[in-house]
């Protein structure tokens, strides 16, 4: 086996599987290997399907004329259906169920001849920042093993740190792909609201979700959110706007950009070396002839309380399905329907899901409606102005993207204290506009720092541009 | 503490039943979280402002009959299913 496949980028790789000079198989066997060595202390997977891609990556050598992700090995966050593979959530209440169907995204995957390798671990129904929510184990961080990947989407980020995967998806509700995109040295997009189809995707808010890419370059993230993104009959908040070919648009001239950046007030609370990498970023940026203007956000200390009504009152209906009846677990002994509910979703659901279930039903409860749901959905208009007005006069907004680097495990006990990571991702979900998060520099202990890049509504194709001259610019020792 | 939370009314809105130890441990949680995100109503809003914003449009699919799901996958999801019907404990009590 020929050294340094797992290293390839997704487009260095599939071109060579293309040519002919790689195959498939070869590909899929290096990260199995890669995957068989270091699984046992990271635990990125719910599902490694080894049988599975190996078939796969046969079906690919065969074909004549090969995919734009050809032979290149994709992990898929286990809440995105997989046809006849589990996907669980990460939780006991879909511990054994095997979906029908394939989200879209995953039929885009397969479509172009990537190779599904597994499904990765998560807080369980995307619900946390760490990881450790998912009902089977928690996740390491590559980068350190007695620290967090981030969550929710740890396990798709962890695998991609480790080489495990050429590339994953993840999904993001307030930061769950940036944010262990940050921790673990990776770039991670959430794209616009409507740009990815989510057929198949587990709901958790439907107003905030969406699918998106997490990959080692800005390149890479470009290159796969053109294959996944566009128009989808199967999903009615998919936009019928046409996809740009982002990769082939990545070269830019970056002086000139008006960039906002968030005033000293609003990045206070944020850790010590992440302030440093911050402001040496706006240095860096400041030298190149980009033009900073201070962004004076009068309501981002809203979006975190606005963001924990909003999210979790969607997620109380859009989780009152998992009831025993239709799919997943029941549990089982009891004659009677109510009971038979309750004690299911009792039973089925971890800490974490009760809690935000309890908190939207009681957001959305009679009496209590108005003060709180009615509220907050008002606070996220503002909040949606509030760019609006921002990107009237800036066509970019940096800010960091956590307020510290990855954490160790067990380091958060207090929910809020939890929440608080969410603290520079969530309004960008609250908004419907993209944002992307780049590693920038490392900590003095050796951990990831990042920054996140927010653009108006469909405007990916500046936001990679940026990115991408950040990224040459920075150079970080990337293992 | 949050005088308005009840809990108990909240679990059986929400189809859940909570052991006392797991009741123990959420409740002041919960409060504390209610008391936080509560935070918002210290902001006044001008309704008439917020409440004009227009809704994005939606584009609608070709309303077209197309094949639906095999109904053997659907069952086969089901915790209990008897040919063609999902099956469930009885839904009406005797009195």
């Amino acid at each position: 086996m020929r050294a340094g496949l797992t290293g390839l980028s997704l487009i260095d790789l599939s071109r060579l599987v293309r040519q002919g000079e790689v195959k498939a198989q070869e590909s899929i066997e290096a990260y199995l290997n890669n995957i068989k060595e270091k699984e046992p202390r990271l635990k990125a997977f719910i599902t490694v399907t080894e049988d599975y891609a190996l078939e796969r990556a046969k079906l690919v050598d065969n074909k004549r004329e090969k995919g734009r992700l050809a032979g290149t090995a994709i992990a898929i966050k286990d809440n995105i259906l997989t046809a006849g593979i589990r996907t669980t959530c990460a939780s006991r209440i879909l511990e054994n169920y095997v979906p029908p169907y394939n989200a879209t995204v995953v039929e885009r995957l397969l479509a172009e001849d990537a190779v599904i390798i597994g499904k990765t671990n998560l807080d369980e129904f995307a619900m946390g920042s760490s990881t450790e929510n998912s009902a089977f184990f928690p996740t390491r961080n590559p980068y350190d093993e007695h620290r967090v990947p981030g969550g929710s989407s740890g396990g798709s980020a962890a695998a991609v740190a480790a080489q495990e995967a050429t590339a994953a998806l993840g999904s993001d509700t307030g930061g769950s792909i940036r944010q262990p995109a940050a921790f673990c040295g990776l770039v991670g997009l959430k794209p616009t609201y409507g740009r990815v189809s989510r057929y198949g995707l587990v709901a958790f808010a439907s107003s905030l979700d969406q699918v998106g890419p997490i990959t080692r370059s800005v390149a890479e993230a470009a290159y796969l959110l053109e294959i996944i993104a566009g128009y989808d009959p199967c999903d009615s908040t998919s936009s019928p706007q046409l996809v740009p070919a982002y990769s082939e648009k990545l070269e830019t001239e970056i002086a000139g950009l008006r960039v906002g950046y968030l005033d000293e007030a609003k990045v206070k609370e944020a850790s010590m070396e992440v302030r440093k990498a911050y402001s040496n970023l706006l240095h860096l940026l400041e030298k190149e002839g980009v033009e900073l203007v201070p962004f004076d956000f009068k309501l981002w200390e809203y979006a975190l309380p606005c963001y924990y009504i909003i999210a979790p009152s969607e997620a109380s209906s859009n989780l009152a399905r998992y009831d025993g009846v239709r799919y997943g677990f029941r549990y089982r002994g009891e004659n009677n329907l109510r009971e038979m509910y309750a004690l299911t979703r009792t039973v089925g659901f971890g800490s974490e899901v009760k809690r935000r279930i309890l908190l939207g039903t009681f957001a959305l409860s009679a009496g209590y409606y108005e003060a709180y749901y009615g509220q907050a959905k008002q606070v996220r208009n503002l909040i949606i102005e509030e760019f609006e007005q921002a990107f009237r006069q800036v066509q970019l907004i940096l800010t960091p993207t956590t307020p510290e680097p990855a954490f160790p495990l067990g380091a958060k006990v207090d929910p809020i204290a939890m929440y608080l990571s969410d603290y520079f991702t969530v309004t960008a979900n609250l908004a419907g506009i993209p944002a992307l998060s780049l590693p920038v520099g490392l900590s003095p202990e050796g951990l990831p720092l990042a920054a996140q890049i927010m653009a108006p509504p469909f405007a990916e194709e500046l936001l990679f541009q940026l990115a991408f001259f950040l990224e040459k610019k920075v150079k970080l020792n990337r293992n | 503490m949050n005088r308005h939370f009840d809990l108990e009314h909240i679990c059986r809105l929400a189809h859940l039943r909570l052991e006392p130890e797991e009741k123990a441990k959420l409740e002041p949680q919960l409060e504390a979280i209610v008391a936080w995100v509560g935070n918002l109503s210290r902001l006044t809003i001008d309704k008439k402002k917020t409440e004009v914003r227009p809704q994005l449009s939606l584009p609608l699919r070709p309303d077209e009959v197309s094949p639906s799901f095999p109904p053997k996958a659907v069952l086969e999801a089901a915790a209990e299913s008897d040919e063609a019907f999902i099956k469930v404990p009885k839904v009406l009590e005797e009195r």
